[in-house]
């Protein structure tokens, strides 16, 4: 995937999350269709390219929806982290990357959704915890997981395999598809 | 572990770039990157959402049928006694016409309201905002009251661009608005919630506020012009032992399926005038 039909890719799915994801809402909270592609270019295509991603995805996002960018950011900061440590590997068995990624998507969900809640309390929202964790991220994190898995299925049906996480003195081991 | 340590280089970086980028966007330096990104993807939203939303609103009907055959009940009769209060209230607007007509009194100037599409909704947790197709170009600034086509308040106008603005919903749980409640003019403050519940906060306990009540923006503090219609009381609970009641409000408009705004251009919002040097 080239540099050109990646910053495409971004383009769209911030457009899809702003514009689709509110309109289908569990309880009251939204799917992170931003999250799940990044976690997605993380494990199919490169870390390197995921790690570019993740600062354009979140200034886009921050444009289109005039929340500071930052938070975007710092929300999904944790993603590339967590799957190099979460041992996804194109070793493992497929079913054992996918549980992998699914925690890893679950644990990103939840940290970006504290992450807002947490800037939306400080300007004097009521700190509801109860609804922060029974009303959006229990039910955010279902619908990501959810929509990982129609983009993990597909991915590994014409198959794609994981990339190499494991980072090398100089650079990235992780072969490049263009 | 050494993976990690080298992935936290990546991690140390996009820190400081989040740093940078909170700075900027305070000081506004990309408020002309915005505007470009917002004129180039608004028709684009505005397509793509106009496409899924029949779809949405087909799912989540669906879900709520037995709820929407009680509301579709309980709003024919409620239809049925607005049209005899409206024809009602016609005769009366005559009435004062006629009388104004005789004492020679001036017709008050009526607000402008500006028309506009809403193109975008962003939901985070605790946070309910929309933007629209209109903005700075037209003449809409921060502070301005926006209200439904219906002309119930939806919420004000948090920041403009050239083409487009950003309105807080009443929902929201930063939005707080002065309000009463129209029959028995009982005052507090609506404010919106993290599961975007409306309620009617300060009413002491013993207030006469029933089920069914209006509530109405009251004016107070000035940001908000008096008497628009905000929604209706649906649950009032509390002990003697509590200084405030649980009034809980059902908004007029539906927010989560309104299309169209009306920005009120005409009145100047107090914390305008105060931010105005």
């Amino acid at each position: 995937m080239s540099g050109v039909a990646t910053f495409l890719a971004i383009f769209v799915v911030a457009i899809l999350q702003v514009s689709l994801a509110p309109l289908f809402p569990f309880s009251i909270a939204q799917a992170d269709i931003a999250l799940v592609f990044i976690a997605w270019i993380a494990l199919f295509r490169s870390p390197k390219t995921a790690m570019w991603v993740v600062p354009v995805m979140a200034l886009l996002l921050g444009f289109m929806t005039n929340r500071s960018p930052a938070l975007f950011l710092f929300g999904f900061m944790p993603v590339i982290p967590l799957v190099a440590i979460s041992g996804i590997s194109s070793s493992n068995i497929i079913l054992g990357n996918y549980w992998r990624a699914l925690a890893v998507v679950v644990a990103t969900g939840a940290w970006s959704r504290v992450i807002f809640a947490l800037a939306a309390m400080s300007h004097g929202a009521d700190p509801a915890i109860g609804i922060l964790a029974g009303s959006i991220i229990i039910p955010g994190i279902f619908l990501d997981g959810a929509l990982l898995t129609l983009a993990f299925a597909p991915s590994r049906l014409i198959g794609l395999d994981v990339a190499n996480m494991a980072l090398t003195r100089g650079g990235y081991s992780a072969y490049e598809r263009s | 572990m050494l993976i990690f340590s080298r992935y936290s280089y990546w991690v140390g970086a996009m820190v400081v770039v989040a740093l940078l980028l909170a700075a900027v966007t305070q000081l506004g330096f990309l408020d002309p990157v915005q505007s470009l990104v917002l004129r180039v993807t608004s028709p684009i939203e505005r397509t793509v959402s106009g496409t899924f939303r029949p779809v949405a609103t087909l799912l989540s009907d669906a879900g709520n049928l037995n709820a929407i055959r009680d509301e579709n009940r309980r709003l024919r009769l409620e239809n049925e006694s607005l049209q005899v209060a409206v024809a009602e209230l016609e005769k009366q607007t005559e009435k004062i016409a006629e009388l104004e007509a005789a004492l020679q009194i001036p017709a008050s100037a009526g607000n402008t309201l500006l028309p506009a599409n809403i193109t975008g909704r962003f939901s985070s947790p605790f946070t309910d905002e929309v933007r629209i197709d209109r903005g700075a170009n037209a003449g809409i600034k921060p502070g301005m009251v926006v209200l439904s086509a219906q002309g119930s308040l939806l919420g004000t106008v948090t920041e403009t661009t050239a083409n487009s603005a950003f309105i807080r919903l009443v929902s929201d749980s930063n939005s707080r608005v002065a309000a009463q409640v129209q029959e028995t003019r009982v005052i507090g403050s609506v404010e919106g919630a993290a599961d975007r519940k409306l309620s009617f906060k300060f009413s002491e306990i013993g207030d006469d506020i029933k089920i069914g009540d209006t509530i109405v923006t009251s004016g107070l503090g000035g940001n908000y012009p008096p008497d628009i219609l905000i929604g209706t009381v649906r649950v009032v609970s509390g002990t003697p032992q509590d200084l405030f009641q649980n009034v809980e409000i059902e908004p007029t408009v539906r927010l989560s399926t309104a299309q169209t705004v009306l920005v009120n251009t005409t009145f100047v919002p107090q914390r305008s005038e105060l931010a105005t040097p």
